[in-house]
């Protein structure tokens, strides 16, 4: 029987392992605590699996189950640049352009799928722009923006843009976790390594003005 | 078969070998059973702040094995409260919260001085939404946030209630047991025994008597 393994299920692991059971009352870390703790343990994780195939492989890869493609807002123009500006789910991890991001495109029910989205570092435009460029849609991105510019300026308004990246967040507890299994064990240890540490921190709730821990005389 | 507050009384009058008239009274009854019925709840629900303030060794707080938790069964209550302005009174017998529930969700605890904190929390803020929520005690009530929150699940030991040996009196002014108007007591026939061997203590400086003192001490170290 395969169980969908969500990160809600992940967490209350987590809370079993950490309490010997059910969580009472004195358990501190709450679900939206714990999660945070994860989605950090899990965008390090997608690194190292980058990193760790490029060993293998020569060349950075990103495994396919860290990632998830999502249609972003409808662009709004930048009249300052000429550019369309939108908001990604997440501000990408740290891997470079074109695997922080993994492709970009537009779709629509009558036209289907279009040229991938051609991605250029940011710095890169201003010379980009002196050299000749194949027809398409260039993109850039910017802490958790991005900004598409037709070759040839036409107009974006009203494009669904799609966006395939790996996602390091959680945008819904229940559904399936977006990461393959063997990485599962490297969060879990991270995550409870961290909760040990959080909640090993000596604690004085006594209001008697005398510091915390054992008295010396 | 549940011992009554009549068994109790008999089992008083013959642990002291003392006659109805001469010795015991339901009053002194009254007296020295619900005393010790106190102290004995307080030992099951563990003695606050048994070391001093010294840091060196724990406070001992209620230990919820299930011995501990069958013997105080009787007095353990769910109830729901609603929140009027944020605040839920307290039950007029509550002495010690067992656990605390908003919609089925964890209420977590906090201290006067991380009120602050939690009102500018970003991560759990205080949410109906989010089913985040957070209690302080105040006097004889629970302030809880958000104050909109629309009522809690207590679940709490309520303090035993004090047994009375009622009578109605006969031809020659006897008191005679009345089992209608008594209040009988809540616990198992092995703790009313106990209590009641524990109330020798009393009596005896009641009596002036050390062996009756010396029994109820060694019952209360023992438990037999």
């Amino acid at each position: 029987m395969a169980i969908p393994y969500s990160k809600r299920m992940l967490v209350q692991r987590i809370r079993k392992h950490m309490a010997d059971g059910y969580p009472n009352d004195d358990f501190s870390a709450s679900t939206n605590e714990i999660m945070l703790y994860v989605d950090q343990a899990l965008a390090m994780q997608i690194r190292a699996a980058a990193y760790e195939n490029a060993k293998v492989e020569g060349v950075l890869e990103v495994p396919e189950a860290f990632l998830v493609t999502f249609q972003l807002d409808a662009p709004v123009y930048d009249d300052f640049t000429n550019e369309w500006v939108s908001t990604l789910p997440q501000t990408p991890i740290s891997l470079p352009i074109g695997y922080s991001i993994n492709s970009g495109y537009i779709a629509d029910v009558s036209n289907g799928r279009s040229q991938d989205i051609i991605w250029i570092k940011g710095k890169r435009i201003g010379y980009r722009r002196n050299l000749p460029k194949m027809d398409g849609i260039y993109g850039r991105v910017e802490n958790n923006t991005v900004r598409l510019q037709a070759s040839n300026y036409m107009s974006l308004l009203g494009l669904n843009i799609f966006i395939q990246m790996p996602f390091s967040r959680t945008k819904d507890l229940d559904e399936p976790m977006a990461l393959p299994d063997d990485v599962i064990d490297a969060i879990f240890m991270r995550v409870v390594t961290m909760l040990k540490d959080r909640m090993s921190i000596p604690k004085d709730i006594i209001l008697d003005d005398l510091p915390a821990g054992n008295k010396s005389s | 078969m549940a011992w009554s507050v009549d068994d109790i009384y008999r089992f008083t009058r013959f642990l002291c070998n003392k006659n109805q008239a001469g010795g015991i009274s339901a009053t002194d009854l009254f007296y020295a059973w619900n005393g010790e019925q106190a102290s004995y709840h307080e030992d099951l629900l563990g003695r606050w702040q048994a070391r001093a303030a010294d840091k060196t060794g724990p406070n001992i707080g209620m230990i919820q094995d299930e011995t501990v938790l069958l013997k105080l069964a009787p007095f353990t209550i769910l109830v729901n409260i609603p929140i009027v302005s944020g605040y839920a009174p307290w039950p007029s017998d509550f002495i010690y919260g067992a656990a605390l529930r908003i919609n089925g969700q964890k209420v977590y605890h906090f201290n006067k001085d991380e009120r602050w904190s939690i009102e500018e929390d970003v991560i759990d803020p205080p949410s109906i939404a989010e089913n985040s929520y957070y209690y302080t005690e105040y006097d004889k009530k629970f302030l809880i946030l958000p104050t909109n929150a629309p009522s809690i699940d207590l679940d709490y030991i309520a303090s035993p209630q004090d047994i009375q040996w009622a009578y109605t009196l006969d031809g020659n002014n006897r008191q005679i047991y009345n089992p209608a108007t008594s209040i009988q007591p809540k616990w198992t026939a092995n703790t009313i025994i106990e209590i009641t061997k524990r109330t020798l203590k009393g009596f005896g400086l009641h009596f002036s008597d050390k062996s009756f003192e010396e029994f109820g001490n060694s019952n209360i170290i023992t438990g037999n």
